[in-house]
């Protein structure tokens, strides 16, 4: 491949992945937009919208959503994935190959499923939002799974620990001063990509709960029926918050000088 | 340093029933440097393991001194282990890693400190207690596990293929420093490693292993020149090995007869620079492929239906294609 071909491939990338983003950010200064470039600019839309509690009230259970699935996904994958490197290393790929299952599953499949299950007792959770926590942190650990599990395979977890037994450190001095340092910037890592995960949904969001909850996406998209402008202001958003959140995630990475991913 | 040696007791260990480590019995003498060698897969590692307290045998029992550590936990047996992946702790600079077993130890912070140092000057690596562990080359990250399995002043120090993933030039030199702190600081130790050359130069002792057992136990010379079985004959430098036939004068070796200083029971060699060019020796061949190695030559000769490995001097010119005759001193050969 010539380098002219090279860059052009590249150039075609950036826009690609570039042009929605700018487009939005256009759309959301912009008075009307029929022509080739927008007629006029106003800051009306950011400034209705940021004025607008429904907008603050469903970014907040996003906030609060993301959150929690972090939690519980950090919670359940760090002492699953420290035991299964130990003791267990045979059950490492049933396990990866578990949590791929969420991908299998189209999400109509899952919240009608879902629905149903707990639509009675013994657990009548259906449309509440600790059901639909439950639910996006399972459509999440895959993401968070790679991360976590990237920064255990990576360390060597199981000779670190012998190392440090044969130093004298019982099981609980391995853990809180070798092995939880030592994957942490994975585990944040990981953390960072089910939050975004979690942080977009909405095909299962809507089912599962709809506007009984109201999630930023969901908002969103109703949102756009009627402001688009505002909508497209919601997308910048969203995008600023992913960059930042990777960003970040990236200097972890860069500083605990393990690699993660 | 109170000094003990290691004992094992009729050590088993079998995975998913597999057998790894199978009858082993051993005895490492204080401040004494015994070498387990043999191929991959001979069980080396896990009798290490078990020594360490990674591993719990199936049978037998491990001691140091006097005391009986087989149900010991790993962290309280006192041992020194290096690994063929370092083992540095990741989060820690090279002091931080170096003081580790002392601060779990509950030593004061001025005591690590100093101690830290000692350790540092004994490997060579004054200077560099604050360097991440990540921007050491590989040799100086071995030597830092060193002063870290070193620090805590253990009763024994278990190496397992400790230079294995060094570059050929720095394991060398390594092999040589290890060597000297093994006898500088008296320590009783046992080197796992397959590489036969680490083990006859570094060892008191080596434990030549085959298939979770011990083939034999011999200080290197005694390896190399009186071999007990032919395992041990091959793995341990190479040997021209035969099946020699009876026949009324004497016994027939590669279609040609000999004469043998003893009646052999089972097979006999000669190592390849006790085999002399020489114009009126018994075996005649023919000269299939000459390697120059240097200070001598490599030749590999055709004798009847065997080939026969001859270190020769390089002085000789030699041909493929050329007939040689070969001749064996009675004494070198080796019954096995
Ligand atoms: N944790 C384990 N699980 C299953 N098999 C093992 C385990 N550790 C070692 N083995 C097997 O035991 C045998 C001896 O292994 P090892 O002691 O590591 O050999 P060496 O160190 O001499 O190369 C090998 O066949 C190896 O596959
Ligand atoms: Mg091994």
């Amino acid at each position: 491949m010539t380098q002219l071909l090279r860059r052009a491939l590249l150039l075609a990338l950036g826009l690609y992945l570039f042009l929605p983003i700018l487009a939005s950010l256009a759309y959301s200064v912009a008075t009307s937009w029929t022509a080739l470039l927008p007629e006029g600019y106003t800051l009306k839309h950011w400034a209705n919208l940021l004025e607008n509690q429904r907008f603050w009230l469903s970014l907040g259970r996003t906030a609060l959503l993301s959150f929690s699935v972090v939690a519980l996904s950090i919670f359940f994958l760090v002492p699953t994935l420290f035991v299964v490197r130990m003791y267990y290393p045979n059950v490492a790929g049933v396990l990866e190959f578990l949590t791929l299952w969420p991908f299998v599953f189209p999400g109509v499949i899952l919240a009608v499923g879902l629905i149903s299950l707990y639509s009675g007792p013994p657990l009548q959770l259906a449309q509440t939002p600790f059901l639909l926590i439950a639910a996006v942190t399972v459509i999440s650990l895959p993401y968070a799974y790679r991360a976590v599990d990237n920064a255990f395979a990576a360390a060597d977890i199981k000779t670190l620990a012998e190392a440090a037994r044969s130093l004298g450190a019982d099981d609980a001095k391995t853990l809180a001063w070798v092995i939880l340092p030592t994957v942490l910037p994975g585990v944040l890592s990981g953390g960072v990509l089910a939050f975004s995960a979690a942080f977009g949904e909405f095909a299962l969001t809507q089912l599962l709960i709809g506007t009984l909850w109201e999630t930023l996406p969901v908002y969103q998209v109703q949102l756009a029926r009627t402001d688009g402008n505002g909508s497209a202001a919601i997308t910048v958003l969203s995008f600023l918050a992913a960059w930042g959140l990777g960003f970040w995630a990236l200097s972890l990475r860069k500083d605990a000088k393990v690699s993660v991913i | 340093m109170q000094k003990v040696g290691i004992r094992l007791e009729n050590l088993h260990k079998h995975f998913q029933g597999k057998t790894a480590v199978e009858g082993v019995g051993l005895e490492v003498a204080p401040g004494e440097l015994v070498s387990l060698l043999g191929p991959s897969g001979c069980g080396k590692t896990t009798t290490l393991r078990m020594i360490a307290g990674f591993e719990q045998p199936d049978g037998g029992r491990v001691y140091f001194g006097e005391q009986d550590v087989t149900t010991l936990p790993a962290e309280e047996r006192r041992v020194g282990v290096v690994f063929q992946s370092y083992a540095l702790f990741p989060n820690l600079s090279v002091a931080g890693n170096i003081g580790f077993g002392l601060r779990v130890a509950r030593w004061s912070a001025e005591r690590i400190q100093r101690r830290v140092g000692e350790m540092l000057e004994l490997v060579g690596l004054l200077g560099f207690e604050n360097r991440p562990v990540q921007s050491l080359s590989g040799g100086q990250r071995q030597r830092v596990a060193l002063a870290r399995a070193l620090a805590p002043e253990p009763r024994v120090l278990l190496l397992d293929e400790p230079l294995s993933a060094l570059d050929a030039k720095i394991r060398a030199g390594l092999r040589t420093e290890l060597r000297r702190l093994q006898l500088e600081l008296g320590i009783t130790t046992l080197l796992v490693t397959h590489d036969q050359e680490e083990a006859m130069s570094m060892s008191d002792r080596v434990v030549v292993m085959n298939q979770g057992r011990i083939e034999q136990v011999g200080t290197p010379r005694e390896l190399y020149t009186r071999p007990t079985t032919p395992f041990v004959a091959t793995f341990v430098g190479s040997m021209n090995l035969f099946t020699p036939e009876k026949t009324p004068g004497g016994y027939r070796i590669s279609g040609h007869e000999v004469a043998l200083p003893v009646a052999p029971a089972g097979q006999v060699g000669v190592r390849p620079e006790r085999v002399e060019l020489n114009a009126h020796g018994p075996f005649s061949g023919t000269v299939e492929l000459v390697t120059y190695l240097g200070a001598e030559q490599q030749v590999l000769v055709r004798v009847g239906p065997d080939l026969w490995t001859v270190l020769a001097p390089n002085q000789v010119l030699l041909q493929r294609g050329d007939p040689v005759r070969l001749h064996v001193p009675e004494d070198a050969w080796i019954l096995v």
